[in-house]
């Protein structure tokens, strides 16, 4: 390999450093927008503002009183984007969610018209969505995975950039309807919200006992955040690395995989859903720390958020107490990065 | 470009590597060849060895050196050197897979980094990995080549256990013993007598295959245990059964009407009678007088049941209690203990007993209430009896049959059989018989026994083994009678004071005296040693005589003193008592090879406790 000088380099290549050193910017003013408004989880903001480059989406789990709400509407009002929260109960139906055709009686005489439901937003917030029949989840789910709904014979589009936000309640296990596993695996990431620190918690205080502060800035536009989506795509991975990705992402089923406990307390796998969502993440977090590429260490840093919810335990894997964090830790640290 | 130059380094390091290890195996392989060329008495040349040390760590360094170093490996180690975030891997991976313009962008960055590291970083120098098995390597060689080794002469052959081969025994080793069997055949055919038959004839099987050599000594042991055993309690059983008919003859003699069957029954049972005589005799009593034959054949069941009832240890006894306790332990399955010979309810012999006493009351019946079948039941039962006689003639065959299994048992566990061990036994047999030991003729004259209170007969059952206490041995003279307490009884004294009185020799000091208080159980000898100086050479090596502190010796002793008599102490038959049980118990659990085992078998033969005729025990 020669060597050639970064003043060597074509136009596109320059435009390519560019755009990813402006990626770097933008999503640190981003995060920094979500930190002012946001006490800590650092990560979890993080990982969020990961899933809406890389279009995908997120299912929160944590205690209420974390933050959820207040992380995706900051994330929507920084982005300017329409923000909606839809609060899952039992009783709510797929109408209430997606929205419903309503006979309006105008000069034209009676017509249908359809009533778009809150899913209509860039951003939607599903608020406890366990607690909703499987049947609602569907509605909202499909329209996750399409983009689109569909009321009657009318499809509608969803705007993009659709991000939906899911949260779950871990511990208030009563009378909730669990996603199905087919469904967990249309969630990019699956994300744990921890409670705040000693410190976190006073500065929780201060900020919100005190005189309200300085409403949301838009640090990006909706037209910024597709083409910061659309580079994130163009990144290209190194084989070895992808080749990581994939023999992780094998070893965590029990029929292929050469960690012991893999066998014995995994029920299945993760789907191929998986592997790319790690991908995805961890493009992001090189373009994130201004690399061109991702590394072993960003497929690391990623694996966790984007498999937890893939690899479903058996019976004796939730007898021992075992979680799904933990096998993912194993298999890093047990698979070699290059055989 | 910096990959190369950390190829070089890395193909460096690995080179250094292969030299360590190389020159640890030569020299693994040097030690080895100079142990064996020292062993057999030659020098290895140093010139020679230092090439094949060279040569080894040449080729060492040529096989590593020579691998395949991949550029993504350095690319790894430069990453790693750098941020450890894979930018040069990923430049060298998509450089010519993916032209795109952010591989170009990757690759401009990986060059501008990659120009920054020094690859002395990236491959630090370091300790090659093999150096302290080279080391020991080097130990192992100067050791092979320096420390001095025995000559091959000097070398002791190691100690082979080997099972001894099959292998035919010399002419005539077994003559005796195949006569005595032969005898033994010959004496159950005249008797007529299948189990003396059967024994006797599968003792002359054994003889003969073990003088063929078809038979291995260990087998041959096991086979003459378990003969020796059979043909034990079948001299027991013929015992009983002689003593039986002897008690019903004598029966049958009481009465003059059945004098002249009782004689025959008699003469059977001496071996030279004719049952035939004896059935016609009897019958005819029985014909000519049934009350009288009734009360013989009555009196001979009684005697019959009470001599079984004896095991033959009260012959003769007419106890009107036999026939009910033969009886109640025929059907109670009896507990009776079968120890010293004593029938054991339940089994064949003492079934067949009570069955003939049986009959014999119901001949007496017949007889009495004049049926017509009192001849013809007298007649067979006097066939009974005499039969019952013939196997108890064959007792003493069946015992000098076993006697001598026993006696082939003891020859192989000797090793007399082999004429290879016959050198090494006869030394050992010597030491066993004793010749070594001494054979004072010691005077009690000047023995200070007093003996008195022994005398005096007391009784106290402490302390009649050797291991009763400190100063029970009689070779260890002294005051022990003299100062003995009086507890003893007056035989334990009397042996005390015997052999006390003949160990005089042994003790070459009074003032070795013991302190024990003498204890006999019979009334004493005569004092000082009056009838040691008659007694004439120590057959004593061991008086039993106690001590009141309870000291004694241990079983070390006890063995130690053993083996210096012929192992011919009682303490020790009774110790080697426990452990040959515990030996055979042992053998019949284990799995246990065959030649182990016969060594086993042959050491404990060996050590067995010999016949107790040269201690002496003489009493007044």
């Amino acid at each position: 390999m020669s060597a050639p000088r970064p003043s060597d380099l074509d136009g596109d290549a320059a435009a390519v450093t560019a755009g990813v050193a402006a990626f770097r910017s933008d999503v640190d003013r981003l995060l920094g927008e979500i930190g002012r408004r946001l006490v800590g989880q650092h990560d979890v903001a993080g990982a969020v503002v990961a899933a809406l480059l890389a279009g995908g989406h997120v299912l929160l789990e944590g205690v209420p009183g974390l933050g959820k709400t207040l992380l995706v509407r900051t994330t929507a009002a920084a982005i300017d984007l329409t923000f909606s929260r839809v609060q899952f109960t039992p009783d709510l139906m797929p109408a209430d969610v997606i929205g419903t055709n309503l006979i309006v009686d105008d000069a034209g005489g009676r017509r249908f018209e359809f009533q778009k439901g809150p899913i209509f937003a860039h951003v939607v917030l599903a608020d406890e969505i366990n607690r909703a029949t499987p049947k609602t989840q569907s509605a909202l789910l499909e329209a996750m995975q399409e983009q689109s709904v569909t009321v009657g014979k009318q499809t509608y589009a969803l705007p993009p950039p659709f991000f939906v936000l899911a949260t779950q309640n871990p511990i208030e296990m009563e009378g909730t309807y669990p996603l199905p596993e087919a469904q967990l695996d249309r969630f990019l990431f699956k994300l744990r919200v921890e409670s705040p620190t000693g410190a976190e918690l006073h500065q929780i205080l201060d900020r919100t006992t005190g005189v309200e502060g300085e409403a949301t800035e838009v640090v990006l536009g909706r037209d910024r955040l597709l083409e910061m989506r659309a580079l994130v795509r163009r990144v290209p991975v190194a084989r070895p690395i992808q080749d990581f990705v994939v023999r992780l992402v094998e070893a965590t089923h029990p029929a292929r995989t050469p960690l012991g406990e893999v066998k014995r307390f995994v029920r299945y796998g993760s789907s191929p859903r998986g592997a790319q969502a790690v991908i995805l993440g961890a493009k992001i977090e090189a373009l994130r720390a201004g690399r061109f590429a991702p590394s072993f260490a960003d497929v690391r840093r990623v694996a966790i958020p984007a498999l937890r919810h893939r690899v479903l335990l058996n019976f004796d894997g939730e007898a021992e107490g075992i979680t799904s964090d933990v096998l993912v830790e194993r298999l890093l640290a047990a698979l070699p990065e290059m055989p | 470009m910096r990959l190369g130059e950390i190829r070089r380094r890395l193909r460096l390091q690995a080179a250094l590597e292969g030299a360590v290890r190389g020159a640890a195996l030569a020299a693994l392989g040097l030690a080895v060849g100079v142990a064996i060329a020292r062993g057999r008495g030659g020098a290895p040349p140093v010139r020679d060895l230092a090439a094949l040390m060279f040569l080894g760590t040449a080729a060492g360094a040529a096989a590593r050196g020579a691998r395949r170093i991949t550029l993504t490996r350095c690319a790894r180690i430069a990453d790693a050197a750098l941020d450890g975030q894979d930018r040069l891997l990923s430049a060298l991976c998509l450089d010519a897979a993916e032209p795109s313009p952010f591989a170009r962008a990757l690759r401009a960055d990986a060059i501008r980094r990659v120009e920054v590291l020094v690859p002395g970083a990236a491959v630090p120098a370091r300790r090659p990995a093999g150096l302290s098995a080279l080391g020991l390597a080097g130990l192992a060689l100067a050791a092979a080549a320096l420390v001095p080794g025995a000559s091959h002469a000097a070398r002791i052959a190691p100690l082979a256990v080997a099972v001894e081969p099959r292998r035919p025994l010399p002419d005539g080793a077994l003559d005796s013993e195949r006569e005595a069997a032969r005898d033994a055949v010959s004496e159950a055919a005249r008797l007529g007598d299948e189990r003396l038959a059967a024994l006797a004839g599968e003792l002359d099987r054994t003889l003969r295959r073990l003088a063929d050599g078809k038979l291995n000594d260990g087998a041959a042991l096991d086979l003459l245990r378990a003969l020796e055993a059979r043909t034990t309690e079948a001299a027991r059983d013929a015992r009983r059964d002689g003593l039986a008919a002897e008690a019903a003859a004598r029966a049958l003699e009481a009465s003059g009407e059945t004098r002249a069957a009782g004689s025959a029954l008699a003469q059977t049972g001496a071996g030279t009678g004719d049952d035939a005589r004896a059935r016609e005799a009897l019958g005819a009593s029985a014909a000519a007088h049934p009350a009288e034959t009734a009360r013989a054949l009555t009196a001979a069941a009684q005697n019959l049941a009470g001599a079984a009832e004896s095991g033959g240890d009260a012959p003769g006894s007419e106890s009107k209690e036999g026939p009910r306790r033969l009886e109640r332990e025929a059907q109670n399955g009896g507990s009776a203990g079968s120890e010293n010979g004593a029938p054991r309810a339940g089994d064949p012999e003492t079934r067949h007993l009570e069955q003939l006493r049986r009959d014999l009351d119901d001949a007496a019946a017949a007889c009495r209430s004049g049926d017509a079948s009192c001849r013809s039941g007298a007649e067979d039962r006097a066939q009974d009896l005499a039969r019952l006689g013939r196997q108890g003639a064959a007792r003493d065959a069946l015992q000098r049959l076993q006697r001598t299994a026993e006696q082939v048992r003891a020859r192989i566990g000797r090793g007399e059989l082999r004429q290879g061990d016959t050198n090494a036994m006869r030394s050992f047999g010597r030491a066993a018989r004793g010749a070594e030991a001494p054979t004072g003729t010691g005077s009690d004259s000047d023995g200070d026994q007093t003996g008195g209170d022994d005398r005096a007969g007391e009784s106290d059952a402490q302390g009649k083994s050797s291991e009763g206490g400190a100063g029970a041995r009689a070779r260890k003279p002294g005051s022990d009678e003299g100062q003995g307490n009086g507890n003893g009884n007056g035989a334990e004294a009397a042996a005390a004071s015997a052999a006390f009185g003949t160990e005089g020799g042994d003790a070459p000091s009074r003032e070795e005296a013991g302190t024990g208080n003498g204890i006999g159980h019979q009334p004493g000898g005569p004092p000082l040693g009056a009838r040691a100086a008659e007694s004439g050479p120590a057959a004593g090596s061991e008086a039993d005589v106690p001590i009141a502190d309870g000291a004694g010796p241990g079983r070390a002793e006890v063995i130690g003193t053993a083996a210096g008599h012929g192992f011919a102490t009682r303490g020790y038959a009774r110790m080697f008592g426990d452990y040959a049980a515990a030996v055979e118990d042992a053998l019949g659990t284990t799995a246990v090879p065959e030649g182990k085992r016969y060594l086993v078998r042959r050491y404990f033969d060996l050590i067995r406790p010999r016949p107790d005729g040269r201690t002496s025990r003489s009493h007044p």
